[in-house]
Order: C-alpha cells, then structure tokens, then sequence
C-alpha cells in the first residue's frame, strides 16, 4: 500500500435498516489515503449501501462514515467537491449527447469548457468524437459505462468511488481501466472499488474487504484473505477409492460414481503424492473462487481481520 | 444551479411551448367567436339555461356577468385549462426528483458539489417559470382576440391579468403538492398517478361542495375553490385571499420539499 497511514475513507459501525431488512449490521472499514481498496461482496451482500453511506446518498442509523476527515452526511457537499463517484446503476437523462452530458456533469462542478483530463481518458477508454456526439439514449452498455467513468474521473478526484466499475467492460478495456486506477493512485488518488469478481480486485487493489449479509468478514490483502482458505479439486477416478480417501487437509465434498470433489487446505504436494497411489483419469484443481471464499468465512461464523499480506 | 435549470428548462421546452402556444390560441379563439355566438345576450340566455352543475363548474351560479372581461374570465375556469396548466406541472415536478432517482439518473448529477436541495430548487424554478409562461400567453391570447375582432376597448387587461394570476395559483399550489410528493418518492409515475388522484379529488370536492349543500364546508380544502376568475372580473373581493391561500400552498409545499428531499435517502 502507498498511503502513510492517513485514513481516507473509515466506517465505523454503520447500521442501516430499511423497513425490515437490515442492510447493513456494523459495518467497520477504513481506508488509507493513495490506497486502491477493493470491497467484494455477492449482489444484496450490503456493497452499494455502504457506498452511498460513503457519498452521501444514505444516512446510516447507527455508526459514523468519514470521507476525507469529513463527515460522509453531514459534509457531503465538501466532500463530493473533491469525489468521483461511479454509481452501480450508468442512468442518463434523455436528450444528451455524450459531450452534452460530460459537460453538464463539469458544470455542476463549476467547471467549464473541455477539460485536457477529458480528452485523455476518452482516447483511452476508446470514445471517439464521433461516439460523444450522439445521443446517451443509443449507447451499448459498455459504452454508457465508459462515459460514467469519465464523467467520474476527468476532474482528477483526491477519492474515486466507483460501484463495479468493471461490468460491462471487455478485457481490454478492463486492463486500460486499471492501468488509469493505477496511475491515479500513483497521483496520490484514493480509490475504493466494489466488484462480485475477484479475479478484477486482485489484479488491481492492495487491500480488500469481504461483505456479507451486511456485515465484513474479512479484510486484509487478497493473499491474507486466502490464507488456510480451502481451493477445490475436481478428480476422475478410473477406479475409485474402496476405502475413501484419508489424506491430511483434504476433505471430500461430494461424490458422483467416479467424479470426486474434494476441498483441499493442506500441502498441495503432499496431497498429490498421495492421490498418485490411485488410478486417475483426469484432474482439475482450481483457483479459489470468491463464492468458495465467503464460504469459507461464512462456516467461521463471522467477521476475521487479517494482517496485510 | 443555473446549469441544472437551464438544462431542465431545455428537456421541457416543447410540453412548455406545446401548453403555451395552445392555451394562447384557446383564448385567442374563444373571444374571436364571441360574437359568431351572438354576443353577451346570447351567452347570457344561455347560462340562464344551464342546469346548476353546468354552471358550478364555471363558478357561475350567479350568471356570468355583463361585460366581456367577465365572459373570457369565466373560460379561464374551462377545464381545459386547468388540465393543460396541470399536465405541465405534473411533467415537471414528477421528474423533479422521484422520476431522476427511479431511473437512476439523479446518481451522477447528485454526485456533484452542490446541496441537493440546490438542485431541486433548479427544477421548482422551471416549474415557476413555465406557470408564469403559461398564464402569460392565455392572457396574451385574450388581448390578441380582442385587438382581432375590433374589441380590444371592451376588454380589461388588468382585470384579466389578475384573473390569470389567480390561475398561477391554481397551478403554484398544484405544483408545490407535486413537488413535494416527488421530493419523497422513488416512483415517478407513482408520483404523477397519485399527484393526479389527489388533484382529482380536489376539483370534485370544489364542484360537489358548490352544488351540494353538505359537502359545501369541505370545499375549502380543495386548491380549486380559491379558484374564481369570474369574480376577480365582476368584483374581485375573494383575490387576495385566493391568491395568499394558493401561493401559501404552493410555496409551503415547495419549502416542505426541499426539506424533505435534503434528507432522504437516495436508494435506488
């Protein structure tokens, strides 16, 4: 991480409840300052109302959110002068052209005119002239997502809050996005990311957070969340064990005929050596996927910190 | 601010012009065939013949006076102005807020540095602004019939202008409810719908209240019975307490709303 431990963005104990669902159960986070800080969750997991804890849109019941040092509700206005925000839902008002509405948002900010930050990014998330002067309303997702960005970075925020910023991007593009997160945070940029996909928060932020079920599981880097976290071995038996398998740090999930699934926490070579004892046809051993992941702090029945990797 | 106004005003222009220009030429045409229709004698007789209901609905159980000020002043309560004022106002005021949050495009441009009570003030002052634009071109029609037909010295002006900023009233007042309803809603059609019901029911209430007498005393909860354009041309004695009730309405549901749309919750 590059921040030297100035906090940026903290949660401390947010409670929100709507009606009779509580989306948020204490929720504590912090992030420092020049941090790329990734925030996972499954969709309803508590994500977006936390975010808009942070930018103001929601006023918690219990528990205090700071952007900047200032006050997430109370100060919203101070804070948003110095906050792009990428919203979950990319919405534009009808009748705009792209450069309509890029300059509607840099007006609201005082600000008129083209910005030179403006330009950059739309050559780099590729939106040429000729796409900005047509209407928002015509524009493919992936399109309407690649405005939301610049909209939200092309006034050089000091915070950059950004609601899955990857979907509806192609690799691509997804790669160009995360070499400008990149370079903002080497600008001195904080920025705070949700994504359900884990493979974008790992190659990306320093740290991150897990949600669940409105409340953090785990936090750390993704190396420490992984930490004696279990990954999954798909394995094709010709012919299968009589006597099941006893191997340290394996444990059988299920179990079809010759197709066996196993869970595996302990050494990788150890367990190979003695799989190797048995006829085997095929073998696949995957990555640990982020809904293995939460499973694995789900079974340990509530939040873990973990030191930074 | 101004950027929020200015761009709202734009994505209303054509409902603005399209209610204008309409409402301009209505009250142009109903004095240019003032006398094709025979003129204050006819219209008189013929009022006289209306049932009661007819005449309510006017406002004018007492016959519709004896001048032609009178006479364009009463139009001013035909339906489809009323309608037409309020079409635009319910346009306005249930995009205002709850429409922009339900679409999810209020996210962004609330993103910025700006108060959010700002930002819908921007849009009350379109919705202002579009009221004035309204009943200024339904009195411009008037006079523009008038100077048409050779009759511009039988028309009060003055008289009319007061008749239509009674009008003004009607729809500041229908306007502050809209808004208000929008500043707490996620839900724009929801907002127009119920806007709109409760609109309904007012004009009624005004109407059964002036035809039957028990439900006369909950007339005056209807924004539609300090509604009296005929008698701001006869006598004028009900405008300024028409017109301090409608505007507190409307100016206290406007003030109400940016309260209110200040603290919620943007959820959606």
């Amino acid at each position: 991480m590059s921040g030297d431990g100035v906090q940026a963005l903290t949660v401390s104990g947010v409670h929100k409840r709507f009606g009779n669902v509580e989306a948020l159960r204490g929720v504590d986070l912090s992030v420092e300052q020049g941090e790329i800080f990734g925030f996972l969750g499954p969709n309803g997991a508590g994500k977006t109302t936390t975010i808009r804890v942070l930018t103001g849109f929601i006023r918690a019941d219990q528990g205090a959110a700071r952007v900047l040092g200032m006050e997430a509700w109370g100060e919203t206005v101070a804070i948003k002068a110095r906050l792009g925000f990428l919203p979950d839902v990319v919405a534009f008002a009808s009748g705009f052209t792209g450069q309509d509405f890029l300059n509607y948002v840099a007006s609201l900010r005082g600000i008129r005119g083209r910005l030179p930050r403006q330009a950059e990014l739309l050559e780099r998330l590729e939106l040429p002239d000729s796409a900005l002067r047509r209407k928002v309303k015509g524009y493919s997702s992936g399109m309407a997502k690649k405005l939301a960005l610049v909209q939200a970075m092309q006034h050089d925020p000091d915070v950059l809050i950004m609601d899955e910023p990857t979907e509806a991007l192609d690799p691509l593009m997804r790669q160009e996005l995360f070499a400008i997160i990149r370079e903002a945070r080497d600008r001195g940029a904080t920025v705070f990311m949700s994504s359900h996909v884990l493979s974008d928060v790992e190659e990306v932020c320093e740290r991150v957070a897990l949600i669940r079920d409105g409340r953090i599981v785990g936090t750390g880097s993704v190396e420490a969340l992984r930490e004696g976290k279990a990954r999954t071995m798909e394995v094709e038996f010709r012919v299968p064990p009589t006597g099941g398998l006893s191997i340290p740090g394996v444990e059988v999930l299920s179990q079809e005929d010759t197709r066996w699934e196993l869970a595996i926490s302990g050494d990788i070579n150890e367990v190979l050596r003695e799989l190797a004892k048995h006829d085997i046809a095929d073998m696949t051993y995957e990555r640990l996927s982020l809904e293995n992941l939460f499973m694995g702090f789900y079974g340990e029945g509530g939040g873990k910190e973990l030191a930074d990797a | 601010m101004l950027s929020v106004f200015t761009y709202t005003l734009r994505s209303h222009r054509i409902g603005l012009l399209a209610v204008s220009v309409g409402l301009f030429v209505m009250s142009l045409i109903i004095v240019y065939t003032f006398d094709a229709f025979g003129g204050l004698e006819a219209f008189a007789d013929l009022f006289e013949s209306l049932p009661a209901p007819m005449t309510a609905m006017f406002r004018a159980q007492g016959g519709f006076g004896t001048s032609l000020t009178s006479y364009i002043a009463l139009d001013y309560r035909h339906p489809v102005y009323i309608i037409a004022g309020l079409a635009f106002v319910l346009s306005v005021s249930g995009g205002a807020a709850a429409r922009e949050i339900e679409r999810g495009t209020a996210l962004m441009l609330l993103a910025s540095p700006m108060a959010r009570w700002r930002y819908l003030a921007a849009k009350i002052g379109v919705l202002v602004v579009g009221a004035v634009v309204i009943v200024t071109m339904s009195w411009l029609g008037s006079l523009a019939g008038a100077s048409l037909t050779g009759l511009a010295g039988d028309v009060e002006g003055g008289t009319l202008m007061l008749a239509q900023l009674n009008e003004l009233g009607v729809l500041l007042a229908a306007g502050g409810i809209a808004v208000l309803l929008s500043a707490v809603s996620s839900d724009g059609g929801r907002t127009v719908s119920v806007t709109a019901g409760i609109l309904t029911v007012m004009y009624f209430l005004d109407f059964v209240g002036a035809i039957w007498g028990p439900a006369e005393p909950l007339a005056p909860l209807s924004i539609f019975y300090y509604f009296d354009p005929l008698a701001v041309a006869t006598n004028g004695t009900t405008l300024l307490r028409d017109v301090v009730v409608l505007f507190g309405v409307g100016l206290a549901g406007f003030v109400a709303a940016l309260v209110l749309f200040q603290r919620r919750d943007i959820t959606r």
